[in-house]
């Protein structure tokens, strides 16, 4: 009989303790974030979509060094080079990417790439929105992957 | 082929059930067979390898500083442990020295880690045995440290964040700050968290004396980490071998004699409070100086210099394109990751990729106690046991 | 022989033969002495001093590029002073080197890189800027950066002393020096590339490589070269299905590092976009797309029609100097077998024939020189031909054979020919007057007292000087045909010596093609049609019937359908309208012509039905060089829409119903390595990339008319028809040079 009453009494002692913890977090402040109503936020170094950058000409920083492909884990990023000439100069040295490609099938956001980079060209920027119904889609290309020309560039 | 179980002429009375792959309380994809008895376990066997990676096979076609990649995704909830581990071994292997202030962060981490992992298992561990609360409240706090790795690394998860010599990046002004709003935040979280179970009955009469694993069967079974630990076993490697500076560290070890659920569950209680201990530690301690050991022919050289000395640049084009040439040779490291001993065991031809890397995973050396233990319980109690030992499939099917 | 030399290199016991360089000899234990300027073959320059190592009693470092091992030296290359010094020269030589590394087309496979990487300093000493200069365009194919340049010299030492070109100097004093081209701003020169291949750094960079990709993203396949008939060894850059590059990356075969304008940059015909992708057939009078279906069973419709109205007579086949032995092999069998007829030729452009039945009946069949044997004569003698533009491989053998170890080069040519350069004796004779040399050499006729311009006397001085040689290999052109080569193997084998002998015939399978029976009167193996034992032998084989008589050559084919007597014509990778000068109205009188080929050439134009054929880069199989050396081929990337001629020879087959077995060019080589005589090789070292050297036996029918062996006198830039679709070899001046233009 006493250790029925010694239950009875643990128990309401334990249920009474536990909804004390989860009344008091009911008034604590919420600490979810309301995505995709409201923009998720980010640490700096956050580590999302791919951004090529340009330098303060308007031109690609990229080379084409391929340093970025040779550090990449899983071999996602595709690169063809080609020399600048007078009339069409992409980049501020002699070669650029004529394609510059990234497999987002593929890529794990390791940050290599980045730290491989010796022209600071290629960034992490926040972007993480990628889903898509057709991994073709996920093959982004130089077009997609380059930041917008500074508004003092444009001719 | 699948794992099935034969049915014993003339027991035909007896259930055989597949509990897993897809079971949620699995804890990944693991597969039990299962006979029963009513609702008592009779036998068990496991099917894994629904979960197959080939890591280890994939060591082989990558540089050593590429597959750093690969350990994150191995123990994902532990990816800063599994770096340190194989970040340890290659620099065992190269004799490399690495300078105190990122082994101080080293350790900062891989405590945060640990105590993020432990949320992890108690939360599902908790949500398995019927109480959601605890899973929402331990997310929420995990929450916190990933947002500490990404302020650090960039990523909340998939970190590789350290570097064989050091670590990838400063880490950012102001970090230890966050590090510090957590350490102050956490205790009275844990005790909220032990409040809604350390005494509740539900939660006790789930626990207790289900899942024992004696002393002798711990160690035969080389059970690790832990579930090690609650069975009676004063191991930790930290204290046993200590690497990282680890030694400059005072912490204790928590153990249990009891061995079942509860004993298990009460150790890494303990354990995030040791952690907490460690992190506050290498916080108020933290030396200063570089982040990355003076080993040019293994370690990238800064940005700046990178961009304006020939040399420098040319040290980094051929550690990115080529990797480094580590001597001959093998060599094992192990560290107490949160889920017990993480071994590495790395072959070395001299190329700048290992001709052979190993992983002794925790997760795969302790599953194998779960047979054990579950036979006789009941149906039910099969979740607490796999919850109880806190395995990663990630880590089991490498 | 002398006693070998013993020393101790960082403890190490070597024995070696006395001269030996003390960086060799180091070599030779497995100790890497690093040096720029140092190469093997290239006269020694010590200028980089990057291989100083410390040497027991002597009191400074020492450069092991130049000091000649001696009894008892004791030398150390790992003592603190020796990486010291190391250090020091690399921050030296990097001084002014830009930071180009992500922008160098050398990165990656950069010796300065690997050497800074393994034995510099890890940071720069220096604040100081750096001397600049832009980037010049020395050629279409070769660009200089002065920054980059670290004056080792080997351009200019290969240059001069492997190419006999001697196209670069050194210009400018100090840290301005700089390498300089011989003419101006620009190179005239052979355009061979050696000088970017040789270059340790990215400072001569190759025009067609520019700026395309990087060592470590393309897929590397070890082929021969498909131009002349020298066989050269070449590794194919592949990225994405496109041929990118072609060097031989491992200096391995017969050729090691060399390769001509045509191997390092001529492959671009394989990329080209006028390469013909889809069958043509010709639909009232316009040649239109078809489908290879289409185009293959036209072909054998009409074959059959005309098989039957006009008999086998009126079918005749011509067969091509570039497709591997499988193939015209393959080739000759469909025509003597299916279509019944032995009508078969191709473009002969050195009398192998003779050759073969001449040694014959001399019973030296061991007398066929290699290439090998070429670099390491102590004797040579050249009657006609002009390898420097022919066979540039072998003009690099005979320079080597004399400038390594002094062999004596003899020249008859009717012609100033640029490797009289190298030549101990220089016979030029009246136009034409090769063969009257020879003869009168052979004693065989007297010499006409206009024969040279120094009079018989020349003559007479050139017989005692071979007399007095052994071991001479003979080398001749198209100029030595029919009863000739008798004459001179005749006459050569009465020399001193093991006498070698070889033919030089244009492309690379000429010698393949006339050993695998693309002849009229002559079975794979020049065994003769008349030969009875060895017909039936094939006929056993191939369990068909082989019509006995010899067929038409290929001058009688053109005059039989100028008569009307044939009515179809077909032909696999050749070009007879262009290479033969035939009217428009030659081939008119055919009801079918059927091309096989890679582009539209003047004779596809006229054809039928044309189907695109794979090149040597999209096919596997075996080439025979001149020499008789049989290498494989490797395909490396596939061109859409083609086939090989295997394979359009195999559908052939078919829809003629026979059942032929052969599953891949394997199959075809194993059937040839059992049938064909001379052609026993073993097929492991062919699979491992070795030349195998080919001893045939037989006794072909005599030439039947002088006018069926000729070469086409192609220079170094041009290469058949092929030479027309590369970009690069009609990029350079030199090409538009008349040809013989010595550089």
């Amino acid at each position: 009989m006493g250790n029925i009453l010694k239950e009875i009494t643990n128990s309401a002692t334990a249920l009474a303790k536990g909804f004390s913890i989860t009344f008091k977090t009911m008034l604590r402040p919420t600490v979810t974030e309301n995505y995709p109503h409201q923009p998720p936020t980010f640490e700096d170094r956050y580590r999302g979509l791919h951004v090529l950058r340009r330098d303060e000409n308007g031109l690609e920083k990229c080379v084409a060094c391929f340093l970025c492909a040779a550090a990449c884990p899983s071999n996602c990023i595709y690169i063809e080079a080609a020399e600048n000439t007078a009339a069409h100069r992409i980049s501020a040295a002699e070669r650029y990417a004529k394609v510059y490609n990234i497999d987002y099938n593929r890529c794990i956001f390791c940050g290599y790439c980045v730290e491989a980079c010796p022209c600071d060209a290629i960034t992490h920027g926040h972007g993480f929105e990628i889903s898509a119904y057709d991994t073709n889609a996920l093959i982004y290309r130089k077009e997609q992957l380059l930041e917008p020309l500074p508004a003092s560039a444009k001719k | 082929m699948a794992v099935t179980l034969e049915k014993i002429p003339g027991q035909e009375e007896r259930v055989i059930l597949s509990m897993g792959p897809q079971h949620p309380s699995t804890h990944g994809v693991l597969r039990l067979v299962l006979e029963l008895e009513g609702e008592t376990v009779v036998r068990a066997l496991f099917d894994i390898g629904y979960l197959h990676t080939g890591f280890e096979k994939s060591f082989e076609a990558l540089t050593y500083s590429q597959g750093i990649t690969l350990t994150d995704r191995m123990d994902y909830l532990a990816p800063l442990s599994n770096n340190l581990g194989f970040c340890l071994a290659i620099e065992k292997l190269l004799g490399l020295e690495v300078p105190p202030r990122a082994q101080w962060t080293r350790v900062l981490l891989t405590e945060l880690t640990r105590i993020q992992s432990h949320l992890v298992w108690l939360g599902t561990h908790a949500l398995e045995l019927g109480a959601m609360s605890v899973f929402l409240y331990c997310f929420r706090e995990r929450e916190d440290i990933l947002r500490i790795f990404e302020l650090v690394s960039g990523q909340r998860m998939m970190t590789s964040y350290f570097r064989v010599g050091g670590l990838a990046l400063e880490p950012p002004l102001g970090w230890l700050r966050r590090v510090e709003k957590f350490v102050e935040m956490f205790p009275p979280r844990l005790e909220e968290y032990e409040g809604l179970l350390t005494r509740n009955p539900i939660w006790l009469k789930r626990t207790v004396g289900v899942g024992h694993i004696s002393t002798e069967d711990a160690v035969a079974l080389s059970l690790s980490g832990p579930s090690l630990r609650a069975s009676g076993v004063k191991w930790d490697i930290r204290k046993a071998e200590p690497y990282s500076s680890y030694d400059k560290f005072q912490f204790n070890v928590p153990t249990r004699p009891e061995g079942d659920v509860y004993a298990r569950y009460l150790v890494r209680m303990d354990e995030m409070r040791e952690s907490l201990k460690i992190v506050r530690q290498a916080m108020e301690g933290m030396p200063g100086g570089p982040i990355k050991a003076n080993a040019p022919h293994f370690v990238l050289p800064d940005r700046e210099s990178m961009k304006t000395s020939i040399e420098a640049l040319i040290y980094h084009f051929k550690l990115v394109t080529e990797g480094f040439h580590p001597p001959v040779g093998e060599v094992y490291q192990t560290i107490e990751s949160p889920r017990g001993e993480i071994g590495f065991y790395i072959v070395s031809d001299g190329s700048p990729k290992p001709y052979r890397c190993h992983v002794r995973a925790p997760s795969f050396a302790n599953l194998q106690t779960l047979l054990k233990i579950v036979e006789g319980h009941l149906l039910a109690d099969v979740v607490a046991c796999i919850a109880s030992l806190d395995t990663v499939l990630g880590e089991v099917d490498r | 022989m002398a006693e070998p030399i013993k020393l101790s290199i960082d403890g190490k016991p070597v024995t070696v033969p006395p001269g030996t360089l003390l960086i060799e000899a180091a070599k030779q234990v497995g100790i890497e002495v690093p040096s720029f300027c140092y190469y093997p073959g290239l006269s020694l320059q010590g200028a980089c001093r990057m291989c100083l190592v410390a040497i027991e009693k002597m009191p400074k470092l020492q450069t092991a590029c130049t000091t000649v091992v001696t009894n008892g030296m004791v030398v150390h290359t790992d003592t603190p002073e020796v990486a010291n010094t190391r250090k020091s020269m690399l921050e030296f030589l990097l001084t002014n080197h830009p930071l180009d590394c992500p922008v160098c087309d050398k990165g990656g496979e950069c010796e300065l890189q690997d050497a800074v990487f393994r034995y510099g300093a890890a940071e720069t000493r220096f604040l100081e800027g750096k001397l600049h200069e832009e980037e010049k365009k020395f050629s279409n194919l070769v660009y200089y950066d002065r920054p980059r340049c670290i004056l080792c010299f080997r351009c200019i030492r290969v240059c001069d002393e492997g190419m006999d070109v001697n196209a670069y100097g050194i210009g400018f004093r100090a840290a301005h020096s700089e390498i300089i081209p011989n003419r101006g701003e620009q190179l005239e020169c052979e355009e061979c590339g050696m000088c970017i291949d040789i270059c340790p750094v990215g400072a001569l960079t190759s025009g067609t490589y520019r700026y395309k990709t990087r060592p470590w993203e393309v897929t590397y396949t070890g082929t021969i070269c498909n131009h002349c008939g020298d066989g050269c060894r070449t590794t194919l850059s592949v990225r994405n299905n496109v041929v990118i590059r072609a060097n031989n990356r491992d200096h391995s075969g017969l050729n090691g590092e060399f390769l001509c304008v045509k191997g390092r940059f001529g492959w671009d015909f394989v990329n080209s976009e006028r390469r013909l992708k889809s069958p043509l057939l010709r639909k009232n009078g316009k040649q239109e797309e078809a489908s290879w279906e289409e185009a293959l069973t036209f072909t054998v419709e009409r074959l059959k029609t005309i098989l039957a109205e006009h008999g086998p007579g009126a079918v005749a086949v011509i067969g091509s100097n570039r497709t591997t032995n499988e193939e015209d092999y393959l080739l000759q069998r469909f025509a003597r077998t299916v279509l019944g007829t032995n009508d078969i030729d191709h473009h002969r452009t050195a009398d192998f024939s003779s050759l073969v039945r001449a040694l014959t009946e001399a019973g030296a069949t061991d007398r066929y020189a290699t290439i090998e044997d070429i670099s390491a004569a102590k004797s040579l003698l050249l009657i006609g031909n002009d390898p420097t533009h022919q066979h540039p491989l072998i003009a690099y053998q005979i320079r080597q054979a004399v400038r390594q170890h002094g062999a004596r080069l003899y020249i008859v040519n009717s012609r100033e020919i640029k490797l009289r350069r190298q030549s101990s004796q220089y016979l030029q004779v009246k136009p034409q007057g090769e063969a009257e040399a020879v003869r009168a050499l052979a004693g065989q006729a007297p010499a006409a007292q206009d024969l040279c311009a120094g009079g018989t006397g020349a003559l007479t001085a050139l017989a005692d000087a071979l007399k007095k040689e052994s071991d001479t290999v003979i080398l001749f052109g198209d100029e030595i045909q029919g009863q000739t080569v008798n004459d001179l193997v005749t006459c050569g084998l009465t020399l001193p010596g093991k006498t070698r002998f070889v033919a030089l015939g244009d492309y690379a399978n000429s010698r393949g093609a006339a050993d695998m029976g693309l002849l009229p009167d002559t079975l794979p193996g020049y065994q003769p049609l008349s030969n009875e034992k060895a017909r039936e032998r094939m006929e056993s084989a191939w369990a068909a019937k082989i019509p006995a008589a010899p067929g038409r050559n290929i001058r009688s084919i053109f005059e039989g359908i100028r008569a009307g007597e044939i009515k179809a014509l077909l032909v696999f990778g050749a070009n007879p309208v262009k290479t033969f000068g035939l009217d428009n109205a030659a081939l008119t009188g055919l009801q079918l012509l059927f091309v096989a080929e890679l582009f539209r050439t003047e004779t596809a134009e006229l054809a039928n039905v044309v189907v695109p054929a794979a090149s040597f880069a999209e096919k596997s199989g075996t080439v025979t060089n001149t020499c008789g050396e049989v290498q494989a081929l490797k395909r490396t990337m596939r061109q859409a829409g083609t086939r090989s001629d295997l394979e359009i020879l195999l559908a052939l087959a078919r829809l003629f119903g026979q059942r032929w077995t052969y599953q891949s060019p394997e199959d075809v080589l194993r059937e040839i390595i059992a049938l064909v005589p001379g052609y026993d090789i073993p097929l492991p070292s062919l699979l491992v990339g070795r030349a195998v050297p080919t001893h045939p036996e037989g006794r072909p029918p005599a030439l039947e008319r002088p006018d069926l062996v000729f070469s086409s006198r192609d220079s170094l830039f041009t290469s058949g028809t092929l030479s027309r679709y590369s970009w690069a070899l009609n990029s350079v001046d030199e090409a538009k040079k008349p040809y013989g233009h010595a550089f």
